[in-house]
């Protein structure tokens, strides 16, 4: 099912345009990534499919309604998002962090996917000592924590050595086996993405 | 974390105890005058420890946990462990509010239309720094800036009036407890623990702006109307502060790293951890500013950064906190 239509979108960033004119779809139960060279607008495609970039011509929509229509806490209810180089200044333990803002969720539903990323041992550790790659999948872990249809990942693989790479790719395919739209933003070469379903070159 | 708050809780009492001894004066049998109040009442020990001592040492006590508690909030609310009501603007906000008031006859130090003027000061300048600032970096030098607007026109009233109400510019930079009385505790004590719980209340709240101002807007809630209660509650803290005591630097900034360093950064422990450590340091700090060199009064702002500041640095050190 078609989750998400962009039709004839030229997005501006700082009153330059990063590209002009896209199309594209993101379907249930599919994986796409987005790729291109630096600055050519992924990331920025990313936020604004989560709303968060709205200097734009075209329309993005999601499930039939357009994108700007929706208000936060409807947005919030659709999708998920893992930005990029985050950091932590207070000193908050992994468990916290992970917990934050979710309180429908339990503790085991927590331990659960920490788990998952291999952030289980690292519950009580406070989340500045973290290294990149392990703050990364906190922030991946908070972006699974949220209940949604859609889920954004903006270069996921940053910072992360091969293993939790393979671990990565296994919680996307999980995510397209319970039926929900995952889209990346990634720098790897186009044929080592062979897992995804949809390539998205922002180049062309 | 319990015995950590008991011994904040004990050390707290015991500075409150040394603090009710030491003066310019010595106040003979001062404990039986301490828990008899009623007990000889024209005599001059107990005048000096009634009428004097002891409202004073509640006027810090009070003052500091109010501005623990701001600078608690603020760096929360901004995201940004440099933000306190003085880099904001919003102390020199409150102070540029009381002395047009003052200027105008309109207000006393330490009354409670001051407050207000120094409410509508501190939330004015603290709504013009977030106007100013587009980013969180751009934040901070801002309010430097804002604040340096407002100081120097609180600077230049000052010189350009010889009103004596209005105190002279180490007050309103450095700050002073030596003028507060009984009456003040009527207005600072309610509003800090009004504070106190608001804080409380919305302290999960303050959690996520960690999170950043995307990530809390994607959960569904708004990062802004979370940092407007904030700063409502910083301004009435500071302005009560500004009000009745003046400027007191550095302790907004350093008490909530002291506190955050010790108890861990949820804002619930920290919002009390915070307010006890800057009441702990404005105690002892009043204590020495009025005991060291009778019958002079050593500026209250120099003694907090003096004891602050090394306990900062040796803790920021030790905890090795890197900011990516």
């Amino acid at each position: 099912m078609e989750m998400i239509k962009i039709q004839d979108l030229t997005l501006l960033r700082n009153e330059r345009a990063l590209f002009s004119n896209l199309k594209a779809t993101f379907a249930t139960s599919t994986i796409s990534a987005i790729v291109g060279p630096n600055g050519c607008g992924k990331s920025s495609l990313l936020l604004a499919i989560a709303g968060d970039l709205k200097t734009y011509s075209g329309t993005i929509s999601i499930n039939g309604r357009d994108l700007l229509e929706l208000n936060d806490r409807e947005q919030a209810g659709l999708r998920s998002m893992a930005l990029q180089e985050r950091t932590f200044w207070a000193p908050m333990k992994v468990s916290e962090v992970l917990a934050l803002g979710f309180a429908n969720k339990s503790r085991a539903d927590i331990e659960k996917v920490a788990e998952q990323l291999g952030l289980i041992e690292l519950l009580d550790t406070l989340v500045t000592n973290l290294s990149v790659g392990q703050i990364q999948r906190v922030e991946i872990a908070r972006t699974l924590l949220q209940d949604a249809e859609i889920y954004l990942f903006d270069e996921p693989f940053s910072g992360q050595d091969l293993a939790s790479k393979a671990l990565l790719i296994e919680i996307f395919k999980e995510l397209r086996t319970s039926g929900k739209v995952v889209i990346l933003v990634v720098h790897s070469e186009i044929e080592k993405l062979s897992w995804c379903d949809q390539i998205l070159d922002l180049t062309s | 974390m319990k015995a950590r708050f008991a011994s904040l809780v004990i050390a707290l009492t015991l500075a409150t105890a040394i603090s009710l001894v030491m003066g310019a004066t010595e106040v003979e049998n001062i404990w039986k005058y301490l828990f008899n109040p009623g007990y000889d009442s024209s005599n001059i020990n107990h005048l000096i420890l009634w009428e004097i001592r002891v409202p004073r040492i509640l006027v810090a006590l009070l003052i500091g946990a109010s501005l623990g508690l701001a600078g608690a909030i603020a760096q929360s609310a901004a995201n940004n462990p440099l933000a306190d009501p003085a880099i904001l603007g919003t102390s020199a906000g409150a102070s540029l509010g009381v002395v047009i008031g003052i200027l105008f006859n309109l207000v006393s130090i330490g009354s409670l239309s001051a407050v207000l003027f120094a409410t509508c000061g501190a939330l004015i300048a603290t709504a013009l720094t977030f106007t100013w600032a587009r980013s969180v970096s751009a934040l901070i030098i801002i309010g430097i800036g804002t604040s340096a607007l407002l100081s120097a026109m609180v600077g230049l009233l000052i010189a350009s009036t010889n009103n004596p109400e209005i105190r002279s510019i180490s007050f309103w930079s450095l700050g002073s407890i030596a003028l507060a009385t009984a009456d003040n505790l009527l207005i600072i004590a309610p509003v800090f623990l009004i504070c106190l719980l608001l804080a409380f209340k919305i302290a999960p709240q303050l959690d996520l702006l960690t999170l950043g101002d995307i990530s809390v807007r994607h959960l569904g809630l708004s990062p802004k109307s979370i940092r407007i209660k904030a700063f409502l509650i910083i301004g009435l803290l500071v302005a009560v502060s500004v009000s009745t005591v003046g400027s007191i630097s550095f302790l907004a900034l350093a008490a909530p790293h002291i506190a955050r360093i010790t108890f861990g950064g949820r804002n619930r422990v920290l919002t009390i951890a915070s307010s006890l450590i800057g009441a702990l340091i404005l105690v002892i700090g009043d204590t020495i500013a009025r005991s060291a060199l009778p019958p002079y009064e050593l500026p209250i702002g120099l003694i907090t950064s003096l004891l602050g500041a090394p306990i900062l640095i040796l803790l920021v050190r030790k905890a090795a906190i890197s900011w990516r």
